[in-house]
């Protein structure tokens, strides 16, 4: 019987042929959207983390606990005074690790001063954990020479600023004196962080160890993890075990998933919104099947009656309305899974501009440029399942009208 | 095999109670070809809908072969139709997106039966009405007479005990009527499936070996040839 059903339940469709269509054309559109936006949001996050970790906050860091409790002031009195036993034994163990000293500074200007983050940073070790130097744009990439300083190439542009030139900071040193600095600008750097070329400058570890009297301590010590994302559990305890035997007592070991909580968050508040936004454009495609389906009934009402006349029983009438709303649906989420996939194969492979964004506002993301969509095959069979389910569900409104009626009044109706 | 005992039909309209039936006792047997005549709003197309179990009495008792139908449910009434009742209607009903040879089949696919035993009967049925050679065309490409036949050949095709059939030649023209009821008769002859049709057309009532003459809901006459 269901192969009866089915088989008349595809024909009917074929009948409403335009109205079939422009129904699954609703649901493929909403499925479209939903497969690139998935897509498109995947990519950028997985973008984002592998930013958030080559340009930011490396896999993970060890600071004073004062340095993370009052991070956003990046007081640089709150530094590791001796970070050289932890890195001798990191590398020992074949870690990847640099010293950051991050600090605020404003930078004086004709038109007036601006504040500026600022990072110190050892041009011998720095690429180990550190992906900057290949985004260097124009001029070089830190050196030895105490004066020169790398900055992001937006901020130069905003600042009317380019290599050569010479700018003025004043900040504190570590022991609260204010100093002020003539630097020359070595370098710009493009790099796919936005925030980075939006307002950071880098400085060689020896200027800030001279100048800002740091000699060799830093407000961070930064880590690569030898592989991928995460750092095997031994590993981290052995860590924590290394930084409770140093002299210092107050230091802590923080993953990148703590030290860019901030940005992760962000993300996963705007992944939600993405989701309700989706979840209306579903909604909007079931209430399109729920009234081609009370539409494809009210005119087939005394056929409905025919039919159970022949002797189809109220359970084969619901099934076959169920049919013919689930071929809709699986109609319009295959095409709207083919569109989406085909639209999310650009995406991957060629990307999308996304810096008259990202150029002049913040937007959370740690990307700058060009995003790639991701695979999303989860979501794909998702949405198809979903859909043709949800087109079925919504085919019970329609049934149940149909079935409300008595079979003499449905072979009564013109 | 049909059995109705002081049947009554009551239906609401507005405030209103119209009575459609009042106390209509019937008794129709195997291979019997009856009519039940009467004018407009006499009860003739409430009394076949009772018979065809598509609507319940509101008192009295309807038997089929031993059944009470009122004690069924909407399931097991839905399997009684299927099974054993054939249903011809005045505006044909024929379901417009299958062709007559499908028209003619679903009646026997609904029942399950084998592939093979589906195509051969579809095929005697199509033969028996005299359309053989036009069950690839779907109703809205025949003749009002045409669809008629497939509907005859839809509800023989399953050897029903009993045919309904609610004015079967209103809608046809009176050569057309005829050729419908010498139909009608020939299979009832040769399958022995009993016909019961209502009309208010004298040439109609003059074929039937049973007449039933309805007014105001009740039977006024029950004549035999």
């Amino acid at each position: 019987m269901t192969k009866i059903l089915a088989l008349l339940a595809l024909k009917n469709l074929d009948r409403y042929k335009k109205r079939t269509l422009i129904t699954a054309s609703t649901i493929a559109f909403g499925i479209m959207a939903l497969i690139i936006t998935d897509g498109l949001l995947t990519g950028i996050s997985q973008q984002s983390d592998n930013n958030l970790i080559q340009f930011e906050t490396g896999s993970a860091q060890i600071r004073t606990q004062k340095s993370w409790d009052e991070k956003d002031y990046l007081l640089i009195r709150n530094a590791i005074e001796d970070p050289e036993p932890i890195q001798q034994e990191l590398k020992a163990w074949g870690i990847q690790a640099t010293g950051r000293t991050d600090f605020l500074g404003e930078m004086i200007l004709r038109e007036g001063g601006i504040q500026t983050r600022f990072t110190a940073l050892n041009p011998e070790t720095d690429g180990q954990v550190f992906d900057l130097e290949r985004y260097v744009v124009e001029g070089e990439w830190l050196t030895q020479n105490p004066f020169g300083i790398v900055m992001g190439a937006w901020l130069a542009q905003d600042l009317d600023l380019k290599t050569g030139d010479f700018i003025t900071i004043r900040t504190r040193a570590k022991n609260g004196n204010l100093q002020t600095l003539d630097l020359k600008i070595t370098g710009l750097l493009n790099s796919p962080h936005g925030s980075i070329n939006r307002g950071q400058v880098f400085l060689s570890s020896h200027l800030a160890d001279e100048q800002l009297l740091m000699r060799g301590s830093v407000t961070s010590f930064v880590i690569r993890y030898p592989m991928g994302k995460d750092l095997d559990l031994k590993l981290h305890e052995k860590i924590n075990s290394l930084i409770q035997s140093q002299i210092q007592k107050d230091l802590v070991f923080l993953d990148w998933r703590i030290l860019g909580q901030e940005a992760l968050e962000i993300a996963a508040a705007k992944s939600k919104g993405t989701s309700a936004l989706l979840f209306m454009i579903i909604l909007i495609a079931a209430v399109g099947i729920i009234n081609t389906m009370l539409m494809a009934v009210y005119e087939r009402i005394r056929e409905l009656g025919t039919l159970q006349a022949l002797g189809l029983s109220p359970g084969h009438i619901l099934s076959l309305i169920i049919f013919e709303a689930g071929g809709i649906g699986l109609l319009g989420s295959f095409a709207g899974a083919l569109m989406g996939t085909a639209v999310n194969i650009y995406f991957i492979f060629q990307g999308l501009d996304f810096s008259f964004i990202s150029r002049n506002m913040d937007i959370g993301y740690r990307i700058s440029g060009q995003i790639f969509s991701s695979w999303n095959w989860g979501t794909v069979v998702g949405a198809i399942l979903l859909s043709t389910f949800l087109a079925m569900g919504s085919a019970l409104i329609p049934a149940r009208k149909a079935l409300s009626l008595e079979i003499t009044a449905c072979l009564r109706h013109n | 095999m049909l059995n109705a005992s002081n049947v009554t039909k009551e239906y609401v309209s507005g405030d209103q109670k119209i009575q459609a039936l009042r106390g209509v006792t019937l008794s129709i047997s195997s291979g019997e070809f009856l009519s039940i005549a009467g004018p407009s709003g006499s009860g003739k197309t409430t009394l076949l809908n009772l018979m065809g179990c598509l609507d319940t009495p509101t008192s009295g008792t309807l038997e089929f072969s031993g059944q009470i139908l009122s004690t069924q449910t909407k399931d097991q009434l839905a399997t009684l139709r299927r099974d054993h009742l054939g249903f011809i209607f005045q505006s044909y009903n024929l379901i417009p997106v299958l062709s007559a040879w499908e028209n003619v089949a679903f009646s026997l696919d609904i029942l399950g039966l084998p592939q093979n035993e589906v195509n051969q009967r579809t095929q005697e049925a199509l033969e028996a009405v005299g359309l053989k050679d036009q069950g690839g065309r779907l109703p809205g490409e025949l003749s009002g007479g045409q669809q008629q036949r497939v509907a005859i050949a839809r509800a023989l095709v399953k050897r029903p005990a009993l045919i309904l059939a609610d004015e079967p030649t209103a809608n046809l023209d009176s050569n057309t009527g005829k050729d419908i009821l010498n139909l009608m008769r020939a299979l009832n002859q040769k399958w022995g499936t009993a016909f019961l049709f209502s009309t208010h057309d004298p040439m109609v009532m003059d074929f039937a070996d049973r007449l039933i003459l309805l007014h105001d809901g009740l039977i006024t006459q029950d004549k035999r040839k």
